[in-house]
């Protein structure tokens, strides 16, 4: 592992999210913390992602000029995000540096290093173990045949051999492309999809669940330090001491580079933030933009994406509809439904 | 009716998801923490909890759950019970006057969870990291052997991890099968199905096998079965074997052999 090597994952995996998360921040009006920008820039990518592959896979289109493309409007809108960014906290350096601000309690800083550093146990033990999952042989294979062969779906993972047409899991996975982004991070930072996926960026989705569980945290027990670190570290000892499969979140740990373990650890918790984030404004448009992107990214991560999607939005439609005795709030939450039966129809089409 | 179904369909669901019905008191931590947040937490209450309430009544009401979505256990991770714990933990802490009780409270909770599991990073479930590719130890060298002599080696391999492994180095290995074999996947070539059947039976028919690769260039075969009949098989049918590994043989065709080794 080279120095570079590790700055091109940083960039791919992390400052360009934040970078794209920003610029959208921006626009639907989300507060700009860290967590925010990186998940929010996150799933606007894989929610670009969908809309793209999809339609490339089903046209027999190439590798190339999906990362090429991918990586021109992406690295675009970063620099046009982290330009944005950089340019409102100068302008704000005044308050930033001299304004006045709440010294947090002693206990609530210790529960703060408590968490840095049981996620940075977390991270280490991640990276210094491995447990080997069958489905790789499909998810990972898949993703070194599409860097390799220049080829969207083209080449069964099981053989190398072409695939004449896509049936049973190869084609759930060409309508929930997941496998797409792993080469494309290999392809931009020239790594073998397979140290990407169990090495790199396994590390970097760890991040995003960190992130996730913080901004639900945060958006239910707001200026409240010691409530939000200890939120995260209650599940994170969950998710290592839990029996294994007791909480949904510990198949991040069996293998969290694949679509359906991502949906798991970080798409279900950003999915009710960005659904609780409705309720606080339901008759404005930007939080239900932001919300379509999430379910879309949903649809991106695997095919179980389209069912537990449809039941949020139903979930949430119901649920505000009700409160807010609104048909038109019930309707709004249930519109990316479209998207879930526009791809069902790419899927029943691809039979 | 809908009891009677409906308890069916919650123990199918505990059981698929955690594979015991043993583990139910993390199910029931959070039904009581969703009750008590219920309770206690308004903003949670009709933000998080009524949505969640209408997303359950929509998965437990058994046609719905049967017809629309096909008994799918993998629908219950939309339910968020560690977290849900988690929020409802704190907030019994925060009311704590003190910040001293509250953080110790907190390690209280932290302790029970400690105490009462297993950590995850066990010798059952984890193996140390190999290599960066995360792949068994030897197979980088088998495979950049292969590589090394071919540049899209034509290959068999045999074992419960290298048909699934190889293709994760380098996709330009091709094998006869993988994963396919199983019925995962893909459909398996007819042909490639044909020599499976016959060599998947006890005793493996090695020569059935290895006569096939012969004759189709499959060169390489990757085994971690180290058996006499495999080596006389080997040997009758024009097979060397050029990697001698703890876990991994790899054989070769003879002709394919570089003596650069």
């Amino acid at each position: 592992m080279k120095i570079w090597d590790v700055i091109l994952w940083a960039l791919v995996l992390v400052a360009m999210p934040m970078g794209v998360g920003a610029l959208v921040c921006r626009l639907l009006d989300v507060k700009k913390k860290p967590a925010a920008l990186y998940l929010v820039g996150t799933f606007t990518q894989w929610a670009l992602f969908q809309l793209v592959t999809v339609p490339m896979i089903w046209f027999q289109g190439s590798f190339r000029p999906l990362w090429i493309g991918m990586s021109l409007v992406l690295g675009g809108a970063a620099l046009a995000g982290w330009y944005l960014l950089l340019r409102d906290l100068w302008m704000k350096r005044e308050t930033i540096i001299h304004g006045e601000r709440k010294k947090p309690e002693a206990a609530a800083v210790i529960v703060l290093v408590l968490m840095i550093a049981g996620y940075l146990y977390f991270a280490y033990e991640l990276a210094v173990h491995q447990r080997p999952d069958k489905d790789d042989a499909r998810f990972v294979a898949a993703a070194l045949d599409i860097v390799q062969s220049n080829t969207l779906f083209r080449v069964d993972p099981s053989t190398g051999l072409p695939a004449a047409r896509m049936v049973q899991d190869f084609q759930r996975d060409a309508v929930a492309p997941f496998i797409v982004y792993t080469a494309y991070v290999a392809k931009v930072t020239n790594t073998n999809a397979a140290i990407i996926a169990h090495s790199v960026l396994q590390q970097s989705l760890m991040l995003g669940m960190l992130a996730a569980y913080w901004l639900l945290a945060d958006h239910f027990f707001p200026e409240n330090l010691f409530a939000k670190c200890g939120i995260v570290i209650l599940v994170f000892l969950m998710i290592i001491f839990g029996d294994h499969v007791a909480v949904l979140e510990n198949v991040a740990l069996w293998r969290i580079w694949q679509g359906k373990a991502v949906l798991a650890a970080i798409g279900v918790p950003f999915g009710f933030w960005a659904g609780a984030r409705i309720a606080d404004r339901p008759k404005a448009w930007k939080p239900y933009l932001l919300f379509y992107i999430v379910m879309l990214g949903f649809c991106f991560l695997s095919i179980t994406g389209y069912l537990l999607g449809m039941l949020m939005c139903a979930g949430f439609g119901a649920a505000y509809g009700i409160r807010n005795k609104s048909g038109w709030v019930t309707l709004k939450c249930c519109l990316p439904m479209v998207f879930f039966l526009g791809y069902y129809l790419v899927y029943t089409l691809y039979n | 009716m809908l009891t009677k179904e409906l308890t069916g369909v919650a123990a199918q669901g505990q059981y698929v998801f955690l594979g015991t019905y043993a583990r139910l008191a993390w199910t029931i931590a959070a039904l009581a923490a969703a009750v008590y947040l219920w309770i206690a937490h308004k903003e949670i209450r009709w933000k998080l909890l009524f949505p969640l309430l209408l997303i359950m009544a929509a998965l437990c009401t058994p046609p719905a759950y049967k017809y629309c979505f096909g008994r799918y256990f993998r629908l219950f991770w939309i339910l968020p019970r560690g977290v849900l714990t988690a929020m409802a933990v704190i907030d019994l802490i925060r009311r704590f006057k003190n910040q001293w009780i509250r953080l110790a409270a907190l390690v209280l909770a932290g302790a029970i969870i400690f105490l009462t599991g297993t950590s995850w990073f066990n010798d059952e479930s984890v193996t140390p990291a190999y290599n960066a590719y995360k792949i068994h130890d030897e197979l980088p060298e088998i495979c950049s052997r292969m590589l090394k002599e071919n540049a899209h080696p034509r290959a068999v391999c045999t074992g419960d991890w290298a048909p699934l492994m190889v293709r994760q180095y380098s996709a330009d290995i091709e094998l006869l099968w993988g994963r396919n074999a199983y019925g995962f996947t893909m459909p398996i070539e007819p042909e490639a199905a044909a020599v499976f059947q016959a060599w998947n039976q006890e005793p493996h028919d090695w020569d059935t096998l290895l006569a096939y690769m012969a004759e189709n260039g499959y060169d390489y075969l990757c085994t971690t079965n180290k058996t006499n009949r495999l080596k006389r098989a080997a040997k009758r049918n024009g097979f060397k074997r050029i990697i001698t590994g703890e876990q991994y043989w790899l054989y070769a065709k003879k002709d394919r052999v570089r003596n650069d080794k």
